[in-house]
């Protein structure tokens, strides 16, 4: 594999690891927001006189 | 309605993979190479839908701005934050993988053309407006300061896209290609646009989530379509 094969490789390789990574980390934190809001909401209510 | 949101999220995301992947496999198998820089052109296909990527999410972030300053609503505040995010997370790829062709092609990683120099500048300018919404305490003082901000920053994105053409510049302005090659080129504008698109409705939403948990009350006036969009992710 010639050395602008690779380069070209890399490029690729990096675009993607950011692009679905990025997707990924804030699909999962919304995830944990949404089962945190869904956790205290029992508690809101609760506390409500 | 739940669960049909769900199915239409799945499609999405699998709409995005599956173009994704058949536009890795076209640049990789059937694209030809060009005929003077070869296979590191290729470099291409990825390098200008982010770049023009970039823009659009720079506008996403200017509109919601202009929509902050004239309406005062939260939510475009939110819309413009997660807006700027994807513009750095997008001008990132675009320097990184401009630089990589660069050494290949003209042997060194950086060059200060006047496209280069206003894409990093570009860059920094988003850098900045993150760094700024992180330092500003007071919500409302920090929308309003960022607002104004996230307008005068997209003055630079007409320098960038207009720099090539109205000075000289090292930078290629136009590459001729082949029918197959212009397919290729098409094909990757689908997966890099429906994830950009993805990414600043998730930014948003997680924007919003962040705000209810904070207790301040949301703005009631966020468009239908965003909503849907919000929860169709």
């Amino acid at each position: 594999m010639n050395l602008d094969t690779r380069y070209a490789l890399a490029a690729y390789a990096i675009g993607a690891v950011l692009l679905w990574g990025y997707a990924l980390v804030s699909w999962l934190t919304l995830r944990r927001a949404h089962i945190r809001a869904r956790i205290s909401e029992p508690r809101m209510s609760e506390s409500r006189p | 309605m739940r669960q049909r949101a769900g199915i239409w999220v799945s499609l999405f995301w699998l709409l995005t993979a599956g173009t994704f992947a058949a536009a890795l496999l076209r640049v990789a198998w059937f694209t030809p190479e060009e005929a003077t820089m070869g296979v590191i052109q290729k470099v291409f296909y990825l390098h200008l839908p982010v770049a023009i990527n970039t823009f659009l999410a720079c506008m996403v972030c200017f509109i919601g701005s202009v929509g902050y300053l004239t309406q005062r609503q939260s939510w475009w505040d939110d819309l413009a934050a997660a807006a700027a995010k994807v513009a750095v997370l997008l001008c990132s790829i675009v320097l990184l993988t401009g630089m990589i062709w660069a050494q290949s092609a003209w042997k060194t990683w950086w060059t200060w053309s006047p496209r280069l120099t206003f894409s990093l500048v570009l860059w920094l300018l988003y850098v900045v407006y993150l760094l700024i919404r992180a330092s500003v305490e007071s919500r409302q003082r920090r929308a309003v300061v960022s607002a104004v901000y996230g307008v005068l920053a997209f003055l630079d994105v007409p320098l960038v896209y207009l720099s090539v053409r109205l000075m000289r510049d090292i930078h290629p302005t136009s590459i001729t290609m082949e029918p197959a090659m212009r397919l290729t080129l098409a094909l990757w504008f689908v997966p890099v646009t429906l994830l950009t698109a993805a990414l600043i409705v998730l930014r948003y939403r997680l924007n919003r989530a962040g705000r209810q948990a904070a207790a301040i009350p949301a703005q009631p006036a966020q468009p239908v379509a965003l909503r849907l969009m919000g929860d169709a992710l």
